[in-house]
């Protein structure tokens, strides 16, 4: 292609360059254009039909939480939901079956009628204690802690030393946080907090499907917020593609352009200062206000630029940024019929729960899982902690063909992809099946070989190789969630204060900064902000969190 | 939002898009609904066999008409859209098992030379009978088929005025097996003619239809490829539609065509959102779909949606068998000529034509043989592009096989079945190539006819042209004498797809001839024009 000139040139096509997009030709109308490397946009919002025809998987993200995933786009910019972004709200939140005896314990989502109540009467199966001390903190989350992580998360990192709203959240008495809890672990959070064993086990599986270690001191807070997030989960139709799809659309209505199989093999740096990218194939194309960038801090630094362009403890310190936990196997069944879960039989409610995590009950299961894989051990079948997700029980026809049939998703962490060769991945990914439907088939007896029509193995080696950031160890989050790197000192704190960043108008739209990994919003919406504030752009209109936390409470919808 | 489009069309395949793209060119409002994840119907490249990067074409991969189809030039598909096809000078291998291969090249002599192996006479047989293929497709069989359809009788006599006319008449009433037995005596250059003949289902023995012969005789020589997979032609025509303001839904079911007083009015679909369409709306799905199951019975003329029910369907389909290897595949034939390492495609395991009507006879028993062959491809050996991007390449097969295995098409939904009817594939490539061995296999991904239907809807029975090619089911009356030439008995109401005239494969026609009828029921000027081959044609009064 010919040489170019845009405002903004967008370093691959994944979800936060996606956002950033979206908001540059919308409010500023900037002249954009985004090179990917894929076939396909989207990055982690990523469909095939892979585990069988008819049946479609999402490779990458899957659930979306309405609110945290996309809180203020769906106000900003409407369309995007016309355009393709449509879900189905499944009623029961995230849940766990018990192998010992086939009971289950989760909570309803704010989408289910009297959702509170429901939740109460099922966690009072196990300890009223319990029931009454989450009711306790699910009015604290809907009244400032979602509030406060929304704000947190869709604004710019600010740096340590100057207080941030989440500092405010954890001063202030009446958010019914403690302060000690700041140093603590999720585990022992949940020991604080519950006294059941269920109801303990119950509490850390959202931290620990997110990718946090709830055996780190410092998780406790993370692993509080997760315990309540998948309150507003939702499916997206179609899989999380269509949230790639719709972004395309707004963005090219809007003039921006989108190349693919395009591959950036260099950022343009000028005194200090992104100016362009140069192409695999020669092409070089100029920016004239920024570079967004979807990569790695790694890959930027070493491989996108020239290291020398970096402060000396920038260019060292982004070789040891933690990545090796965040590794899993996504595998998405394609099954003759829907599982049935012998946990029907404690309440058939178990079938509606959008994340099912199959395990033992405590917390000990899950502390010697984090453990185990720590010490780089696969972890052994006897020891899943599997979590299953029924895509096609909330959205059947856009997930799997008319019929009986049904697309499931099946989740077990592993150890990461550099562990082992092409060759050892190819072995594993088979014996892995069978150990996954071996663990699966002690909750449901129809879960066998004689009911799977197709599988799509995806595994850490498969995630490493899917796109350029997740690799070399297949980290979904990109980076590591733990301690410093979580929040406004992610990855490393000398890369983290994006409005300083070493190199100006280069943007860093990833999973890796602030505040999180995850397929959200979240980066995209604040990158744009700092780019707007160092241009004179347009901004959107500001954010009432809390009005929107009530409006979705309230309405089923901003 | 405003929910008010000029032309709503129902299906983003290559036809639904074709005519998405003309109309929105044309400065019309345009709105494209797709029930699938992800648009380009048949036209699709997956990421499916587990490795990751690696992609398949799971269905279309032939990209025939490239010399004809006006939308490249209109479009400016290739200039400004970036696509590219691939046109290999050897297109056709057809090894046996005692290590010789029979050719086809772009370049005639050059097959020539292959056939002469087997015999001098069929060389000469085929320079000559291909010459005249090649005059009949540049004069009428190509220009035929971007202009609306005639009824049989003026088109007959259009055609009996001229010598070529009478020549195309008289291959007619024959059959795929009479007239290769006619004109071919070797038994292995019959085999490879009939096979590549018959190879998009026209029965070998079906009367009536010869004039496909000199069709399917001048193609199969003629294939290209696209760089980057065939998918990257829909997303070529998607970014046309984008840029010209047309607007795309993904993961759209729709559930019902509104119809009012006889008129067409819009679109409703299942997520509740109803989308009005001020001057068209143009199916691009199979019959059924459009007339039984979208548009309310009372609203229609009876007896056309009975005449609908008559319909038949292709009594075969395709199993599909999409392998992922570590490196391309070694073929014994091509020992002391590597160069057959790279054909556009190969036929394996039909060496006799007895071969082939054996496995074409067993499809209508509901047998899908294991040991019987099929269409091999292996793009990534011509493209880059196409192979994982940590290294490894692709290669598909494409055999054919009953819908109904064994008498009921659910025998084919299980794992173990397409394991085993996969591995069946994998044993007859081993006849053939060195390495298809179980290190070099990294993974496969299995689709079996039932599979077809659950993937693409309009594909009913596995029917990968939305109806069989069948004389009744043919030309002006594809799919029947109303919906032929693009319109139907409802008042703004289209049809684009496979299943009207010309017919189903990426021929880039039925869409475009959609777009045609639109312009032309609305009295508007056409912003592209007339194809040359198309005024040539009609000034020597063949159309």
């Amino acid at each position: 292609m010919a040489d170019k000139e845009y405002d903004i040139v967008y370093v691959g096509a994944g979800n936060k360059n996606f956002t950033h997009a979206m908001y540059a030709t919308k409010f500023a109308g900037l002249k954009v254009a985004m090179f990917e490397t894929r076939h396909e946009e989207g990055g982690g919002w990523s469909s095939e039909e892979s585990p069988a025809p008819g049946f479609i998987t999402n490779q990458c993200s899957h659930i979306h939480i309405y609110l945290h995933h996309h809180a203020p786009v769906w106000l900003d910019i409407p369309e995007w939901k016309e355009y393709g972004v449509q879900y189905v709200k499944p009623r029961v939140s995230q849940s766990v079956v018990f192998e010992e005896d086939d009971s289950w314990c989760g909570t309803y989502t704010i989408w289910e009628k009297d959702h509170r109540q429901k939740t109460y009467d099922l966690l009072k199966r196990w300890s009223k204690k319990d029931a009454d001390t989450y009711a306790y903190y699910e009015e604290k989350w809907f009244k400032y802690i979602y509030p406060a992580s929304l704000e947190w998360s869709f604004t710019p990192p600010v740096p340590l030393g100057q207080p941030d709203v989440m500092d405010r959240l954890i001063m202030n008495p009446d958010s019914g946080i403690k302060p000690h809890w700041v140093m603590m672990s999720g585990i022992q959070l949940m020991r604080e907090l519950f006294d059941s064993p269920e109801v303990q086990s119950w509490g850390i599986r959202g931290a620990q499907s997110a990718g946090v270690n709830p055996t780190a001191y410092g998780s406790a807070l993370i692993a509080l917020c997760l315990m309540n997030t998948y309150l507003d989960t939702i499916v997206i139709k179609g899989g999380t593609h269509q949230c790639a799809h719709a972004a395309y659309r707004v963005v090219t209505e809007n003039g921006g352009e989108l190349y693919h199989n395009k591959t950036v093999e260099k950022i343009l740096i000028e005194d200090g200062k992104a100016t362009g990218i140069r192409l695999t194939d020669g092409t070089e194309i100029k920016a004239r206000l920024g570079v967004c960038v979807g990569a790695h801090p790694y890959e930027l630094v070493h491989d996108l630029t020239d290291p020398k362009e970096w402060p000396s403890d920038v260019q060292k310190l982004v070789k040891y940024i933690e990545r090796d936990f965040v590794t899993v196997s996504w595998y998405t069944w394609a099954l003759r019929e829907q599982p049935v879960y012998k946990a029907e039989a404690f309440d058939p409610d178990i079938r509606q729960s959008c994340w099912i995590n199959l395990s033992k009950k405590g917390l000990q299961g899950v502390y010697r899982e984090a453990h185990e894989r720590l010490a780089g051990h696969m972890p052994k079948r006897e020891d899943f902690n599997m979590v299953i997700t029924n895509w096609s029980t909330f959205a059947h026809d856009y997930y799997a063909p008319p019929g009986p049939y049904a697309t499931v998703q099946t989740e077990q962490f592993l150890q990461p992809a550099t562990r082992y060769s092409e060759e050892e991945w190819k072995k594993f990914e088979k014996n892995h099946a069978d150990d996954i439907l071996w663990f699966w088939n002690k909750y449901c007896d129809n879960v066998h070989w004689d009911n799977v029509i197709g599988y799509n193995p995806v595994t850490s080696f498969y995630i490493a190789k899917h796109a350029r950031n997740y690799g070399p160890q297949g980290n979904w989050c990109v980076i590591d969630m733990d301690g410093p790197q979580l929040g406004r000192t992610r990855p490393i704190a000398q890369l983290a204060d994006v409005r300083n960043f070493p190199i100006k108008n280069l943007y860093p739209a990833s999973s890796a900064w602030h505040p999180s990994g995850g397929a959200t919003s979240e980066q995209g919406y604040w990158l744009y902000h700092v780019t707007a504030e160092q241009h004179g752009l347009p901004i959107p209109p500001a954010k009432d969190w809390s009005a929107m936390v009530q409006k979705t409470l309230r309405d089923g919808e901003l | 939002m405003n929910r008010t489009f000029d032309v709503i069309v129902i299906g983003a395949g290559p036809n639904g898009l074709l005519s998405a793209a003309y109309l929105a060119k044309a400065g019309m409002k345009v709105l494209v609904i797709e029930r699938r994840h992800e648009m380009g119907g048949g036209a699709a490249t997956e990421e499916v066999t587990g490795t990751p990067t690696l992609r398949a074409n799971t269905h279309a991969y032939f990209m025939m008409m490239v010399d004809y189809a006006p939308a490249y030039k209109d479009l400016e598909l290739e200039i400004k859209y970036g696509l590219n096809h691939i046109y290999p000078d050897l297109q056709c291998v057809m090894p046996f098992s005692d290590g010789r291969a029979i050719c086809l090249y772009s370049d005639v002599e050059r097959t020539c030379k292959s056939f002469e192996q087997f015999s001098k006479k069929d060389a000469d047989t085929y320079r000559e009978l291909v010459k005249k293929c090649d005059i009949y497709m540049k004069e009428f069989i190509g220009p035929a088929t971007y202009v609306q359809p005639e009824g049989a009788l003026d088109a007959a006599q259009k055609l009996e005025s001229h010598e070529i006319g009478r020549e195309l008449s008289e291959f007619t009433t024959k059959n795929a097996r009479k007239v290769v037995g006619k004109y071919f005596e070797d038994p292995h250059v019959k085999s490879l003619l009939l096979h590549n003949i018959c190879m998009w289902g026209l029965d070998p023995n079906q009367d009536g239809l010869g004039y496909l012969i000199p069709l399917y005789l001048d193609r199969m020589y003629k294939y290209r490829m696209l760089q980057g997979g065939t998918h990257t032609l829909p997303q070529a025509l998607m970014k046309v539609v984008m840029e010209n303001g047309g607007r795309m839904l993904t993961a759209t079911i729709p559930t019902k065509i509104v119809v009012e007083n006889g008129v067409a009015k819009g679109v409703q679909v299942e997520d509740g959102r109803y989308f009005e369409a001020t001057k068209a709306v143009i199916s691009t799905i199979d019959l059924h779909q459009t007339f039984i199951d979208l548009i309310d019975k009372d609203v229609q003329d009876n007896d056309f949606v009975e005449s609908i029910q008559g319909w038949q369907w292709e009594h075969w389909a395709f199993l599909g068998v999409h392998i992922s290897l570590k490196e391309p595949l070694k073929f014994k034939a091509a020992e002391k000529n590597s160069e057959l390492n790279k054909s556009l495609y190969y036929v394996l395991g039909h060496e006799t034509t007895e071969d082939f009507l054996g496995h074409y006879e067993k499809i209508g028993q509901g047998i899908s043989d294991l040991k019987d062959g099929y269409v091999l491809t292996i793009p990534s050996v011509h493209d880059p592009m196409q192979c994982a991007h940590h290294g490894g390449h692709i290669c598909s097969i494409y055999k054919m096989a009953p819908y109904d295995l064994n008498g009921d098409s659910d025998n084919w939904i299980r794992h173990k079945t397409k394991e085993e009817h996969a591995m069946g594939c994998i044993d007859v490539l081993r006849r053939y190539v060195v390495n298809a061995t179980d290190e070099n296999i990294r993974n496969f991904y299995v689709s079996t006819p039932a599979e077809y239907s659950k993937k693409f809807a309009d594909m009913v029975r596995g029917s990968i042209k939305q109806g069989a090619y069948l004389p009744l089911q043919m030309g002006y009356m594809r799919p029947n004498e109303f919906c032929s030439t693009h319109r139907s008995p409802i008042k703004n109401l289209y049809m684009g797809g496979a299943c009207t005239y010309p017919g189903g494969t990426i021929l880039l026609a039925n869409g475009y001839l959609a777009a045609d009828a639109v312009v032309a029921e609305l009295g508007m000027e056409k912003w592209w024009e007339e194809p040359e081959i198309v005024k040539n044609a009609k000034a020597k009064g063949m159309l």
